[in-house]
């Protein structure tokens, strides 16, 4: 911390302001974007033309935010803080219209309440229901909230809203989107699908409530997630064209064009029209501040005018102009849509060069330019947190810090690309202690003075910096058909995933949730959940394994099964999306749809990626076969249905406890080290992955394989019954690529069995690492050992890894006194998040881990 | 066979890079002060709630383990630290590990109070990259009170590894113990003793910490523990201070 530097309270100010200032919901953009559509209505224009007036339309009425604090103009509600509504989506829709007023929040969970009691009592689970409940209970686990405290109210993530903007909400524009939204479509099209089991399909209708529809549940181990995003835009030539010189580029390629071709250029010059009009508002705005602004601010306002009366319409002349450019598009992107899921890239190689010629030419300083970044991390993060439902509350928080700036590592060329800027960022990742994950590649030739710097602030307690490993990742991109150069140009985007930046379409999140996985392929087709299970997820194949070479074999083949399910359920979003919703708000930005003639949700960019996350634990999965083969196929000592038996007691019972007894005593769980549980974990994932390589997606793009876990491992794990690794029920999997909790051997022995995943057939993986703050810098010596240990993890094969370098002394000091604590960022599944922020189950989920200390007197 | 009490990884303070520390069990010093009561006893012993310390071990599969960090070690420059306990307790299978280690291509340190007879100097000192050697005192009778054994062997070995290994390969350790040591004479005859043997280089000061008191319960000895002051930012001070100069530079907690 340098409370010297000249901006410090002004950064505090707007830290403060997003932390502890009240969040508000804005229904502006709802309110324009469906007067527009609704206008447009019987038209006969196409969805595209569509989508881009009504958000034209928004644009043009928007009200503009602005802050005395703001060196950095644009924001995307009217609100200091606020989140606007993907009305058309619908992703928050039905949490909106359940959950802003108490008497309508009693009336849905009401309404939840009486079709989960009527699905059990047709099913008859009630027994096993409340059974599970009592389970559920005893490991502290409070069940799912239904905390009937408003959005306005509860403790967790509280959003305002106005009391004429929530008539207008409830009154006029969400009855006008039911049954027309694209996740209304979605569920109708699942439903419709075949794609679920009966009992699924039963299951779903049953447990759907008030909840967001962030993840559409396929199977109970399978799900697709409803965003539209992951993309990180083509910014190069943002600055090289300005959005004029863009805009008189579609021109003259639509002047050519025909038919669908030229429709689709005409909906880019909307589009690109309206981010025009956004810009030109936003100087309005400043202009009209200036006017009868008092002397003392007019300095930093006429400067921020100038900067906003060039860019992002022309291209910039200085390092200051080159970021705003960039931030007012990737607000107005954003907008057109939230929530969060698009980056920002390299962004020390894309501004490197204005900051340098700046530098050169006495223009600015390092002080100035990491105030600037500074502010620029948190205003990320500020766009990046979302209206979840009171039902996950338990599990949730303010901000996602993910949304990640990527820096260092390797040129498309192959050199060094670590610049004065790298540097900078990474002093302001630690400076902001915005939650804002910072990226930062690594590659032989990384520059030991980066990695320390990194490593000293991490051993200080800033959790919010992410390490890649090039070699890995980019060997990943190429064998899923990257070229080299456009491999080496990786960037981060969602969380922890890799892609091509300003090339890359790709708006497709799925899941495959492991544990349940093997549940269903022991229980030969049914699916055990805490709630009851289900039956018939998939066809019974009869006779049990005989040999453990045939359970995994069985495992595999429903792996392929629910993975062709999720592929299906995947594209049929994406059609719609293609269909309904297509987004020539990214097309605009991105290589490849302007030379196709062809949207992104389409087809259009270069390159094109559909993912399926492998989550719920590789961990849990790995140590439960591992176990299973010991106990079962080598020694003998039980069946697969009385471990089926005691995980359903919870290891409750003699008979539970014995076995439990049993898989405790096997020795070498993954994370250990012990090289024949490694390969068996090798073994698993390099399978899967090698169904999901199978598939493509409908835009012609691969499925490719991710492990990021988000919060999921928390939430999921509250819904699951025991596992055969010795997990009891209700109690968290492991996060993400980490293992089980379940590390004795030491860091290195952790870390090797990490790095044994074949990473290369990855594009993005989560590994939590939590280090006592000694084991991290508390000495130069120190800080060196900590390099050295990236480096040879990196050198085995670990591609990911993101320190978390608190003590839980501290954070446990932190559950008692938030207020003290208020600053202080750990990482979740794969981004961060304020501590204080999160609910109680995810902290002591993150207590648990286990925390990794240097050895040694 | 050897008996191995606890083998850590991520070692980063007995000696240059990351460094595997394993512990070897039996020790023929009773320091009062020890850190580690559990290493005392050359057998397996149960703790207080039934647990095993210490395992009979053969050299090849603990070199094996170790070894399995190597990635982590030529990274850093570390390797493997064998300690105790007193290793040399255990001369046929410190010396056996050591080979295998070598072998192995792991760099090879040795955590050792000196207390071992003259004749094991040559082979170890082939077989040992970097002597960590423990000077606890000078003087013989506050060496045989603090310790239970006269130092006179101890010395002898110390002054022949610096007069025959080359510059670099013998670290001295120093555990800086108020009301044994940490007396100024006292500390100031060991840095006496270092430099007329011509010893230049760092110093490891081992400060003292009342946190055994724990392990001594877990090994059924509670009465065995005894506190001794915590030593002030002033004495470390003064204690760094007479360990400085001459050739001499003092690291608190070694490296």
């Amino acid at each position: 911390m340098n409370a010297l530097h000249p901006d410090a309270d002004r950064i505090g100010r707007i830290r403060r302001r997003f932390q502890t200032g009240p969040a508000f919901v804005s229904v502006e953009r709802a309110r324009y974007y469906t007067a527009a559509w609704r206008a447009s209505e019987g038209l006969g224009l196409a969805p595209e033309i569509r989508v881009a007036l009504a958000m034209r339309a928004v644009y043009e009425r928007m009200t503009h935010h602005l802050d005395p604090d703001d060196r950095l103009a644009g924001a995307w509600t009217e609100h200091a803080l606020g989140v606007p509504i993907d009305i058309e989506r619908g992703v928050f829709n039905a949490v909106f219209d359940a959950e802003l007023t108490r008497p309508r929040m009693l009336k849905a969970r009401a309404l939840t309440a009486a079709r989960a009691a009527g699905y059990l009592a047709r099913r008859g689970g009630l027994v096993t229901f409340l059974k599970n409940q009592r389970i559920a209970r005893a490991h502290g686990g409070a069940p799912l909230s239904m905390a009937l405290d408003p959005m306005p109210a509860r403790r967790v993530n509280p959003f305002q809203i106005r009391p004429a903007d929530r008539r207008e909400l409830l009154g006029e524009l969400l009855p006008y989107w039911r049954g027309r939204t694209l996740v209304d479509r979605l569920d109708g099209a699942l439903a419709d699908s075949g794609l679920r089991s009966r009992d699924m399909h039963d299951f779903v209708l049953a447990v759907a409530g008030g909840a967001s529809r962030q993840v559409e549940m396929v199977s109970t181990c399978a799900t697709v997630a409803t965003l539209q995003g992951h993309v990180i835009l083509d910014h190069d030539k943002l600055l090289r064209l300005g959005l004029l010189g863009m805009r008189d580029e579609v021109r003259a390629r639509a002047a050519e064009a025909e038919g669908a071709e030229r429709t689709f250029l005409e909906s880019l010059e909307i589009a690109l029209d309206g981010v025009i009009v956004f810009a030109r508002r936003l100087l309005a705005r400043i202009d009209r501040e200036l006017a009868v602004a008092p002397l003392r601010r007019r300095p930093v306002l006429s400067a921020l005018r100038d900067r906003c009366a060039r860019v992002p319409l022309h291209p910039p002349t200085t390092f200051a102009e080159a970021l705003q450019s960039l931030w007012t598009v990737k607000t107005a992107v954003e907008l057109a849509h939230p929530v969060n899921l698009h980056a920002f890239g390299r962004l020390d190689q894309i501004l490197g060069p204005y900051y340098d010629a700046d530098l050169a030419a006495g223009r600015i300083d390092p002080e100035a330019a990491t105030a600037l970044l500074e502010e620029l991390l948190l205003k990320i993060m500020a766009q990046n947190l979302r209206p979840e439902s009171n039902l996950l509350a338990n599990f949730y928080h303010r901000f996602l810090g993910s949304s990640p700036v990527t820096v260092g590592g390797v040129t498309p060329d192959g050199a060094d690309g670590t610049n004065a800027l790298t540097y900078l960022f990474v002093e302001a990742a630690a400076r902001s202690r915005a939650v804002t994950n910072l990226s930062v590649r690594v590659h032989p030739g990384t520059p030991d003075a980066l990695l320390e710097a990194v490593a000293g602030h991490v051993a200080a307690g800033a959790s919010c910096f992410s390490l890649y490993n090039d070699a890995v990742v980019a060997e990943a991109m190429e064998r899923r058909g990257f070229a080299p150069a456009d491999a080496r140009d990786y960037a981060l985007m969602g969380c922890v995933e890799a892609t091509s930046p300003g090339r890359t379409g790709g708006m497709s999140a799925n899941a495959l949730l492991l544990s349940r996985l093997l549940d269903i392929t022991l229980r030969d087709g049914d699916s055990a959940l805490l709630a009851g299970t289900v039956r018939g997820e998939a066809p019974p194949l009869g006779a049990p394994p005989a040999t453990f070479e045939a359970l995994l074999d069985a495992l595999v083949a429903r792996a392929a099964y629910f993975i062709d399910k999720i592929v299906r359920a995947s594209n049929l979003r994406d059609r719609l999306y293609a269909e309904h919703l297509p987004a020539p708000f990214i097309s605009a930005f991105m290589e490849g749809p302007l030379e196709r003639g062809r949207d992104v949700t389409r087809g259009g960019a270069r390159y094109d990626l559909s993912g399926i996350s492998i989550i719920n634990a590789v961990a849990n999965l790995v140590d439960a076969l591992h176990v299973i083969r010991a106990l079962v196929y080598e020694r003998r000592v039980c069946t697969v249905p009385e471990v089926l038996a005691a995980v359903d007691a919870d290891f409750q019972g003699r008979a539970g406890e014995a076995i439990l007894a049993e898989i405790h005593a096997v020795p070498g769980r993954w994370g250990n080290g012990d090289p024949a549980v490694d390969a068996l974990a090798h073994d698993v994932v390099a399978r899967l992955a090698a169904e999901v390589h199978r598939h493509r997606s409908f835009r012609g793009g691969p499925f490719v394989v991710y492990a990021i876990s988000m919060i999921t491992h928390t939430i999921d794990g509250r819904l699951s019954v025991a596992t055969p690794d010795g997990r009891r029920a209700a109690t968290p999997f492991a996060a993400s690529c980490n293992p089980a909790n379940v590390e004795r051997e030491g860091v290195t022995a952790a870390l090797r069995s990490v790095a044994a995943l074949p990473f290369e057939e990855m594009l993005g993986a989560a590994v939590n690492l939590k280090l006592h703050p000694s084991a991290v810098g508390a000495t130069p010596a120190a800080r060196a050992k900590w390099v050295a240990l990236i480096r040879a993890y990196f050198a085995l094969g670990g591609a990911q890894l993101q320190p978390t370098g608190v003590s839980a002394e501290t954070l446990r000091a932190a559950q008692r006194d938030p207020d003290a604590y208020r600053d202080l960022v750990v990482k979740v599944g794969g981004y961060s998040s304020y501590f204080v922020d999160l609910g109680p189950e995810v902290q002591d989920e993150i207590i648990a881990r286990t925390e990794h200390g240097a050895s040694g007197v | 066979m050897g008996v191995v009490y606890d083998v850590q990884g991520y070692a980063v303070h007995d000696g240059p890079g990351i460094r595997t520390a394993v512990f070897l069990k039996g020790c023929p010093l009773r320091c009062w002060w020890c850190h580690n009561p559990e290493s005392q006893r050359p057998e397996p012993e149960r703790d207080a709630r039934g647990d095993w310390i210490g395992e009979d071990t053969d050299a090849a599969s603990l070199v094996g383990r170790v070894a399995r960090d190597l990635p982590f070690f030529t990274a850093s420059g570390g390797g493997v630290t064998f300690t105790g306990g007193e290793p040399t307790a255990q001369l046929p299978f410190l010396l056996e590990a050591l080979d295998r280690a070598r072998a192995a291509g792991l760099h090879t340190a040795l955590e050792t109070c000196g207390a071992f007879g003259s004749r094991w100097l040559a082979p170890l000192a082939a077989r040992v990259d970097l002597f960590l050697f423990d000077l606890k005192h000078v003087d013989a009778d506050a060496h045989r009170r603090g310790t239970g054994v006269g130092n006179r062997r101890i010395l002898a070995n110390l002054t022949w590894l610096l007069r025959e290994l080359a510059p670099g390969r013998v670290t001295p350790r120093v555990p800086v113990i108020p009301g044994f040591n940490a007396d100024p004479a006292s500390r100031r005859a060991i840095a006496g003793f270092l430099r007329d043997r011509g010893y230049r280089g760092p110093v490891h000061l081992m400060p003292y910490h009342g946190l055994a008191r724990d392990k001594y319960a877990r090994v059924g000895r509670a009465q065995d523990f005894r506190a001794a002051p915590a030593l002030t930012a002033a004495d470390r001070l003064a204690i760094a201070a007479d360990l400085d100069g001459g050739g001499l530079s003092p690291v608190w907690g070694g490296a």
